[in-house]
């Protein structure tokens, strides 16, 4: 089982193919857990997510989430299923679209995961030049920040990730 | 999907919006009240012959656990007691994943009756909600309640789901069919 958690951004503002894409990929590794959110979070499966890949197509027609999405909230769900199994997850992906600036400051999750011995990767699906946003990315320099180059896939950019984190 | 007697856990997930305060049918004085009363019986039963362990879990536009699993009836009953119609909005999807969070780490047959009288306007989708429970070998009976079936606002979800062998949805037009229902849904 790969020790990885996806918190997947499930609102509009992540395409429904792009997100089904990305999960699609889970079907090669075994994730840990897969939580999707939007304003609020919801895990989907824990422990042995291996079993979504009978579940692809009942998934594909689970309706979005509403926005707008608040990645804290996701972090939270990861550490929760921590404290609760007593299993300390070795890495956490975050997708986010970032439609906007999120109620809880971003460094508030890092710090929640990283008090744990998490880390944390947060990719940015959206990437624009909003400045909100670029300060938030300049606050979180010192982080693992991954953001696609224009046109690059999401899932090849996850798939790179999570094959570099298990081997 | 019927249960064997071996050891279990159940968690209750009993809808208490405001809707749940009107009386419908043979569920009087209230929806609530009527299906507060059954439960607690059908608990009593499950806890005193069965070993069961019993969760509680409540929700309206919120869901919220009141009850982690025990097998102390007369908290259980106490519990029950103090449910009231709590406030506006439904969001069963929400309570569905609460109670399964209830029964992580539990070792026994895991299982999940939520009653409602069949709304769905916030929180999580029942789907999603549904299969969370499912991936965690969480046996989900749904029970709608009052009218016909037709009334049911998420039937359409919840045909889906059962068709899929997710979830097993019955729809208990009256209190004896709800009775019914819940020893179907555990095997009794």
């Amino acid at each position: 089982m790969a020790d990885i958690a996806l918190l997947l951004d499930s609102t509009r503002s992540f395409p429904r193919e792009e997100r089904l894409d990305v999960m699609d990929a889970l079907r090669n590794i075994n994730a840990r857990l897969l939580v999707l959110y939007g304003i609020r979070a919801y895990p989907l499966c824990e422990n042995n997510c291996k079993i979504i890949r009978n579940l692809i197509n009942i998934i594909s027609l689970i309706p979005d989430i509403d926005g707008p999405p608040e990645p804290y909230r996701a972090v939270k769900e990861a550490v929760e299923y921590s404290i609760q199994y007593n299993y300390i997850l070795d890495n956490i992906i975050l997708i986010w679209s970032a439609p906007r600036k999120p109620l809880v400051d971003l460094r508030i999750a890092f710090n929640l995961a990283e008090a744990l011995g998490m880390r944390l990767y947060l990719v940015i699906t959206k990437p624009h030049s909003a400045r909100w946003l670029i300060k938030i990315i300049n606050n979180l320099a010192d982080k693992r920040i991954i953001i696609p180059r224009k046109g690059q896939n999401v899932r090849k950019v996850i798939e790179k990730l999570v094959n570099e984190l298990i081997q | 999907m019927v249960l064997s007697s071996s050891l279990y856990d159940v968690v209750y997930v009993i809808d208490a919006s405001l809707s749940m305060g009107k009386g419908v049918g043979d569920f009087r004085p209230s929806k609530l009240k009527a299906v507060v009363e059954t439960v607690a019986n059908d608990a009593s039963y499950r806890v005193k012959s069965l070993q069961a362990r019993v969760g509680l879990v409540a929700f309206y536009g919120l869901a919220f656990p009141i009850l982690p699993l025990t097998g102390n009836l007369e908290l259980v009953i106490r519990s029950l007691s103090l449910l009231e119609n709590t406030g506006e909005g439904s969001a069963p999807g929400d309570a569905l994943i609460e109670a399964a969070k209830l029964l992580r780490g539990s070792i026994r047959k895991k299982s999940i009756i939520l009653i409602t009288d069949g709304d769905l306007n916030m929180g999580a989708p029942i789907e999603l909600a549904a299969l969370y429970a499912y991936n965690n070998n969480v046996e989900t009976c749904i029970i709608t309640i009052g009218g016909s079936k037709d009334r049911v606002k998420i039937r359409n979800q919840l045909d889906f789901l059962s068709s899929a062998g997710i979830i097993h949805w019955v729809h208990a037009p009256s209190r004896g069919e709800m009775i019914r229902t819940l020893k179907q849904c555990l095997g009794a």
